[in-house]
């Protein structure tokens, strides 16, 4: 039986890449760890119970080549290892410590159980490399892995010297094909930040299709018929999808949506900074607390009383919210389909990360979500955007407008008065990468060595995240040193290039610190593909 | 001294400006009385130095070969408008800003639409927290490679280029190295469209400095499709010449387009009951979307820039 509608849950896992073999210990490092215990691990477990069950559903999920970059980096998955290692010591302390507490100790213990669980499965199901996870899952049809620019660079922004974009995609449609096996049929822009003129690019790239929030749909000329419930036809072939507000609501808002509901577990309490025990320490860095990922608290209220995390009810809580979502998209879909001559889809993106590191239960409310709407119903289907235009490909023509998902829904997030003074560095990084290409068409050696390095230094620096950070102010810092150090190498290594003078021992030691994209080839900076 | 510090904010209420302090990313400034601000906004938006950022140390420009402005580079100066002119012999304030920006937004937002930054910000930077709020970061730096970041590197070309922010505003940057222009004193930003064969000024300042960036206020409310950045001089003749490759950008749509594909057909009152679902705005005779409310040829209410409904966009 056909279905009303359609639904299309999109996860947009990012990252930038961080990783610094220089120290033995790394704060920032602790990003991936966090977001691959609490948001990867976790979501292919719900993946692959789904499928073990087999539960008819389908994802979107966008792997971005930094993280791929990092799931497959030798070193970050060691201290990956050693990280769950440290936890499970300092729980074993907290095991002790919270011996004979009623409200405390169930915590403690879950979160053992949890951290050996994953423990166990990176280890001997992963083997260290959970992208193999993520494949097979994309194998058996049940994932639909989307790319995206190779370092987040923002395209709007940068699409001052086309050549960057050019860049961009070439290293990340490689990057996806190196590590999944294939190439991938949609993108998911940067930040979704389009600009009319991408949908060429993307068509030479062979990209079928890409997601905009709800205004790239809805101001498209002319006038989309089906709003952001269908995809459009860009002027150059491309389809484009809308991103659903009102579902996006229901996760994404403050105070009506469900993270925020009193049972689920409150982000900033954690035990790093509220238990003072030599164990915990342990996991400080330079002697300050931060945050371990051991949180005990339930949000509770507005107050800053909060009482102890009880997993089962979190658990029930988010049954009842997947329940709700359900109903709601039953709803949409009928009143939809009240005035469609086809079946609507509604597709709903969210920052993967969103879901398990600052929503802890977003995983469990994502697996209660797709049981229901495989088991409860027959109204709404879930579907990946590959599939939906498979089926239906006569689509309505239309152009997007310059867009993006940030705050206002353009550019203002990553071009303000405490980032604008980024982008005259890049333009002109960018402008001389691509001068030297041209000058240097066939490079071989040290020569091909620095060229190539100056690439992977100038793709760095172009990540939206360091803009992105040092408006939102958290890690300020670190984003303007990262910023100013890619940029520092990409013209030392381009000054090399330039004068003819070598450092080699300078560039093995930064080409081991930036070390991904092992298949850079310099020429991807001209207006033209180059995979 | 440049002239341009206050045409920048000449005319603006103190909300505007404000807003506009906000929307280069200033803090402090709801303190301020409006001259103040006035003098915070004029220095900040033609602020010269290059990059602090948070490590500190500025940047170094080194001399540079001198730009060639040739007769080809030279253009005819345009056309002036009645405004422009009555502007013109004014002796400081040289920036005009056509369309004229509507005294009001179209319409209004709906109260319950408005969301809380506070809240956005914490859910969106939340997978870069590794300390509390508010707390110092341990930073750990490593200088075995003698790499010195601060220096960032010198510009030897005159440089110019144009960026759409949102609707309604445009950021532009310039620099002009030592020695690349003669008498960069003399130098001038202008901004514009052509239409009908005339260089049609929005905006025109005196450049503040020979390195610098400013946040142009256009009327976003109507497509005036390609609009220019020069930077240059006017000539004893009164001739405009260009002294850099000029910024071009589209100002961003706000609205729902106005054209119906014949063989895609909807109904107004459809694609209406759809927009106002998807958290856009249907009063009036345009749809409309969050940003416009920001724009209309002024800066962003603080309290206006916001995504419908309490909406995280990231």
């Amino acid at each position: 039986m056909n279905p009303k509608g359609y639904f299309a849950l999109v996860l947009h896992a990012h990252l930038p890449f961080v990783r610094h073999p220089e120290h033995d210990r790394f704060l920032e490092e602790d990003w991936f760890f966090e977001a691959m215990t609490e948001t990867y691990l976790p979501l292919l477990e719900v993946f692959e119970g789904l499928a073990r069950d087999g539960a008819h559903f389908r994802v979107t999920m966008s792997l971005t080549p930094t993280l791929l970059s990092m799931m497959t980096d030798p070193l970050l998955q060691n201290r990956y290892v050693r990280y769950l290692d440290e936890r499970l010591e300092a729980l074993e302390g907290e095991r002790r410590r919270t011996e004979g507490n009623a409200y405390f100790q169930p915590v403690v213990m879950y979160y053992r159980d949890l951290y050996r669980r994953l423990r166990q499965r990176f280890v001997e199901q992963d083997r260290l490399d959970v992208t193999r996870s993520f494949r097979s899952l994309m194998e058996t049809g049940h994932l639909d892995i989307l790319t995206c620019g190779a370092t987040h660079g923002y395209f709007p922004l940068l699409a001052v010297n086309e050549e960057s974009l050019y860049a961009q995609l070439s290293m990340a449609i490689r990057t996806h094909q190196r590590i999944l096996g294939r190439r991938p049929r949609g993108i998911w822009l940067p930040e979704c930040g389009y600009k009319p003129g991408l949908d060429r690019l993307l068509r030479e790239f062979g990209i079928e299709y890409f997601i905009l929030d709800s205004h790239g749909l809805l101001n498209a000329d002319p006038r989309p018929k089906y709003g952001v419930h269908r995809p459009i036809r860009t002027p150059e072939g491309p389809a484009a999808f809308g991103r659903d507000y009102e579902s996006s609501k229901q996760v994404w808002a403050a105070e009506e949506g469900y993270p925020g509901d009193p049972v689920y577990r409150e982000f900033y309490r954690d035990a790093g900074f509220d238990v003072h025990e030599p164990h915990i320490r342990k996991l400080h860095h330079a002697g300050i607390p931060t945050f371990t990922g051991l949180k005990y608290h339930r949000i509770t209220g507005k107050t800053n009383w909060k009482e102890p995390y009880h997993p089962g009810w979190a658990r029930e809580r988010a049954a009842e919210h997947a329940g709700h979502f359900m109903f709601n998209r039953q709803q949409q879909v009928n009143w939809l389909t009240s005035f469609f001559d086809r079946p609507p889809i509604i597709l709903a993106p969210y920052d993967a990360e969103l879901f398990g590191h600052w929503w802890f239960e977003g995983p469990q409310w994502i697996e209660y979500l797709l049981r229901k709407m495989a088991y409860d119903q027959d109204e709404i289907k879930t579907i990946t955007p590959s599939e939906y235009l498979d089926r239906y490909s006569d689509l309505q023509p239309a152009s997007p407008p310059e867009c993006s998902w940030g705050a206002g829904g353009f550019h203002e997030v990553w071009l303000n008065g405490s980032n604008d003074w980024i982008y005259p560095y890049l333009h002109g990084a960018a402008e001389k990468m691509a001068a030297l290409v041209q000058r240097f068409p066939d490079a071989q050696g040290a020569q091909r060595w620095a060229l190539d390095q100056a690439g992977r230094e100038l793709l760095l620096a172009q990540s939206s995240d360091w803009a992105f950070i040092m408006k939102t102010g958290t890690s300020v810092d670190y984003a303007v040193r990262r910023f100013k150090t890619h940029l520092h190498r990409f013209h030392r290594c381009a000054g090399m290039v330039e004068s003819g003078n070598y450092d080699p021992p300078y560039l093995n030691e930064i080409a081991a610190r930036d070390s991904l994209f092992p298949d850079m080839d310099y020429r991807i900076f001209q207006t033209r593909p180059w995979t | 001294m440049p002239s341009s510090p206050k045409t920048a904010t000449s005319g603006k209420t103190l909300k505007e400006m404000r807003a506009l302090a906000r929307s280069r990313g200033l803090r402090g400034y709801s303190r301020l009385s409006r001259a103040e601000l006035g003098k915070l906004l004029s220095r900040r938006g033609g602020e010269n130095s290059p990059v602090t950022g948070k490590t500190g140390k500025t940047a170094t420009t080194k001399p540079a070969a001198k730009a060639r402005v040739t007769s080809a580079q030279s253009a005819a100066k345009p056309a002036l408008t009645r405004t422009q002119k009555e502007q013109k012999a004014a002796p400081v304030a040289r920036a005009t800003s056509l369309p004229v920006p509507e005294a009001a937004p179209k319409w209004e937002w709906v109260t319950e639409s408005r969301r809380q930054p506070v809240d956005e910000e914490q859910v969106k930077s939340a997978k870069y927290a590794t300390v509390l709020p508010g707390t110092a970061v341990p930073h750990t730096e490593s200088a075995d490679l003698n790499e010195d970041i601060d220096i960032l590197p010198s510009v030897t070309e005159p440089t110019l280029c144009l960026l759409p922010q949102k609707p309604g505003v445009l950021h532009g940057y310039w620099i002009v190295p030592p020695n690349s222009i003669p008498n960069p004193q003399s130098l001038k930003l202008r901004l514009g469209r052509i239409a009908r064969d005339t260089f049609e000024i929005f905006d025109e300042i005196s450049l503040p400095d020979v390195r610098g960036r400013w946040y142009f206020h256009v009327d976003g409310s109507a497509d005036v499709g390609a609009v220019y950045l020069q930077l240059g001089y006017y000539d004893p003749g009164g001739r405009f010449v260009t002294a850099t490759r000029r910024g071009i950008a589209r100002i961003p749509s706000l609205y729902a387009s106005d054209r119906i594909d014949r063989l895609w057909w909807v109904s107004e009152e459809q694609f209406r009951a759809m927009y106002h679902r998807a958290g856009g705005h249907v009063r009036g005779p345009r749809l409309g979307w969050a940003a416009s409310i920001s724009s209309p040829g002024g800066a962003p209410f603080s309290d206006r820039l916001a995504w419908p409904g309490n909406v995280s966009s990231r």
